[in-house]
């Protein structure tokens, strides 16, 4: 059993130190400049739409221009925007499934799936859990660390890990089954001929 | 190369054929920009109308109380109280909160109370000024006034109040949609907000509806039933649930009671009647067209035993099987307190009166808790890294222990609680305290 808790490191909300602080930006233009496409492509990669993901990402970047002053002082303002922009397209995804519900004709765009290059990976990604797909995007797209990705999702170190081992086991067993359907396949059709 | 490299490989190749509409950042400070101004320009005209009421307010307000007139002087004050109530929500939504500003459904519920942090008697003046460090608010139900059951879940907190859920996002109750046709009785939440599987009611007849568990991320979403077979005209009554549902496995743990239902057992007998109790060994009935009738328990087929059950004792449930698996594993709990359950090693675990669970850990009790006097009880623990809170019972004082020296036991409330969960809502600290059958939600402050 540990010690006892400390104040600061159990009941204040201090965001974490990261070592990237030494590079945090001072200026909004150069954030940015810097940040925004990466950003953009992250958020687009976790909710598997260009449009939405780049809107979300345009609306938290407004956003951090609004109280650029307190946003730059955070360790991880990357997070920050990031966190934002998906609550953002939360809501937004929300509103939508409502519109949808009164006019089921609508319908959600299909994502770039013709554009992918490993497709195996890719449809094994598609049935990740949103947050888990978040966190693999987090971890793996933008390259942050366990507490980096923690802070911009809003959990805790242990949750990310947890998340993150289960989406890794997900995809290890989605793929191998995809691997032994499609050996079943090429046998079938090499008993054809 | 690992399969990490492989997925980041993947995503990055992906992510280069994202097609972005360029970023023009003049825009985006143009609409920062625009959207400042709007907010000073609106706290501004609110700051001068409200001044003005002041002060016409008050000149009335003199000018009346000089002449004896009263009712003049109460319609001003409501006036002004109404539009700084209004400019305050005003200004809410115009400051753009992160999220709360997107949530269509939403209540003020933060009660900004600093709770009574009375030191021990024999705890020194330096410890004394360290627990004014920690506040704690008590967070108002999202039906004021209802009875409220409130549950952690995925680093979030849920609220049950008159058949309705919300969720806890910032400091709003957020109200949680379900599917049509499932009467709620249990949530898991993600840390998004929403709800990620959930346990109720399917059907609308009393006597014949089952328990089933939705699961929102399952492609297609599935249900399972809870196949508990009841005797005749005997029904369920859930008063607290909690659920867990991962890929491979789910378990329920309920607080519950069986009972035979009068109108339940005449309906299974292809009897109908209007109302009906059970009064020892007869059920007295009021028949639609024959009005009131009596029958034997015997003569329906319910042995003397059976209608015991009418009266059953609260039960504690612990319900699991694999979502592969032909069966459930029911298990009859002697604890008198809902059962927390968490995921360890991606296997879901319950809690027992020997072992507390969390998401990723298990600790024995014993471990935690040392020694006990009598009018001592221990209700729940919050152990993660270096964090060690531990909600007690001392006498007739429900406290929280910051198992740290210079924090010490800080009052909860000042009855002794039944029962009381600890853990995280986001990054704050949340308890629920239940005092025997109220239930009151407590967070730490910053």
């Amino acid at each position: 059993m540990g010690k006892g808790p400390t104040h600061s490191k159990t009941l204040k909300n201090v965001p974490a130190t990261f070592d990237k602080l030494a590079q945090k930006p001072l200026d909004f233009d150069t954030f940015y400049a810097q940040h925004r496409d990466r950003l953009a492509t992250a958020i687009s990669l976790t909710l598997r739409d260009t449009d939405l993901g780049t809107e979300a990402t345009d609306e938290a970047f407004v956003r951090a221009c609004q109280r650029w002053d307190q946003i730059r002082e955070y360790s991880n303002p990357q997070g920050w925007v990031y966190r934002v922009a998906m609550n953002w397209a939360r809501s937004w995804l929300r509103r939508r499934l409502r519109e949808i519900e009164k006019r089921p004709l609508l319908n959600f765009d299909s994502f770039f799936v013709d554009k992918v290059l490993d497709v195996d990976l890719e449809r094994a990604l598609d049935t990740l859990s949103p947050q888990s797909r978040a966190v693999v995007v987090a971890r793996f797209f933008m390259d942050w660390s366990i507490d980096e990705t923690a802070d911009a999702l809003g959990v805790r170190p242990g949750t990310v890990k947890s998340r993150l081992n289960r989406a890794l086991k997900q995809l290890e067993v989605r793929l191998d089954s995809q691997s032994a359907d499609k050996n079943v396949s090429e046998g079938a059709n090499h008993g054809l001929r | 190369m690992g399969f990490d490299d492989d997925i980041r490989r993947h995503l990055q190749d992906t992510g280069e054929q994202v097609e972005l509409s360029t970023g023009v950042l003049e825009e985006i400070r143009k609409k920062a920009t625009k959207r400042i101004r709007l907010k000073k320009l609106f706290t501004k005209g609110i700051i001068s109308f409200a001044g003005v009421v002041i002060i016409v307010s008050g000149t009335y307000t003199f000018l009346s109380s000089s002449n004896g007139s009263e009712s003049f002087e109460t319609s001003s004050e409501g006036n002004l109280i109404g539009e700084t109530d209004a400019s305050e929500i005003e200004e809410k939504e115009l400051s753009a909160a992160d999220t709360s500003e997107l949530q269509d459904e939403v209540q003020n519920i933060v009660s900004p109370k600093n709770l009574d942090q009375s030191p021990p008697d024999d705890q020194s003046l330096a410890e004394e000024e360290s627990n004014q460090l920690m506040s704690w608010i008590q967070v108002t139900a999202p039906i004021p006034g209802s009875k409220t059951k409130y549950s952690f879940s995925g680093n979030n907190v849920a609220a049950h109040s008159n058949d309705l859920w919300f969720i806890l996002q910032d400091s709003d109750w957020v109200k949680l949609k379900f599917p049509a046709g499932i009467e709620v009785v249990g949530v898991q939440l993600d840390t998004t907000g929403n709800w990620s599987s959930v346990l109720g009611w399917s059907g609308s007849n009393l006597c014949d509806r089952v328990l089933v568990i939705k699961d929102k991320y399952r492609h297609p979403s599935r249900e399972y039933k809870d196949p508990l077979y009841l005797a005749t005209g005997s029904v369920r009554q859930i008063e607290t649930a909690a659920l867990r549902v991962t890929e491979d496995e789910m378990t329920i743990s309920t607080t519950e009671r069986v009972l035979t239902d009068p109108l339940c057992l005449l309906r299974s007998q292809g009897l109908d009647a209007v109302e009906a109790r059970i009064d020892g060994e007869y059920l007295y009935a009021t028949d639609p067209i024959e009005g009131k009738v009596v029958y034997s328990l015997k003569a329906l087929g319910v042995e003397i035993d059976e209608a015991a059950l009418r009266e059953s004792e609260k039960m504690y449930v612990a319900l699991s099987r694999s979502t592969n698996g032909e069966g459930w594993a029911r298990q009859k709990i002697s604890s008198e307190v809902l059962l927390n359950i968490g995921i360890i090693a991606d296997k879901i675990e319950v809690e027992t009166e020997n072992q507390i669970v969390r998401d990723g850990q298990i600790f024995d009790r014993a471990d935690i808790f040392g020694s006990l006097n009598e009018d001592q009880r221990n209700l729940d623990a919050l152990i993660d890294g270096d964090t060690l809170i531990k909600l007690v019972v001392r006498g007739e004082r429900t406290l929280l222990d910051m198992g740290d020296s210079e924090l010490g036991l800080i009052e909860l409330s000042g009855g002794a609680a039944k029962w009381g969960r600890l853990d995280w809502v986001g990054k704050k600290v949340g308890v629920i305290v239940n005092t025997g059958g109220s239930e009151t939600l407590f967070l730490s402050g910053k």
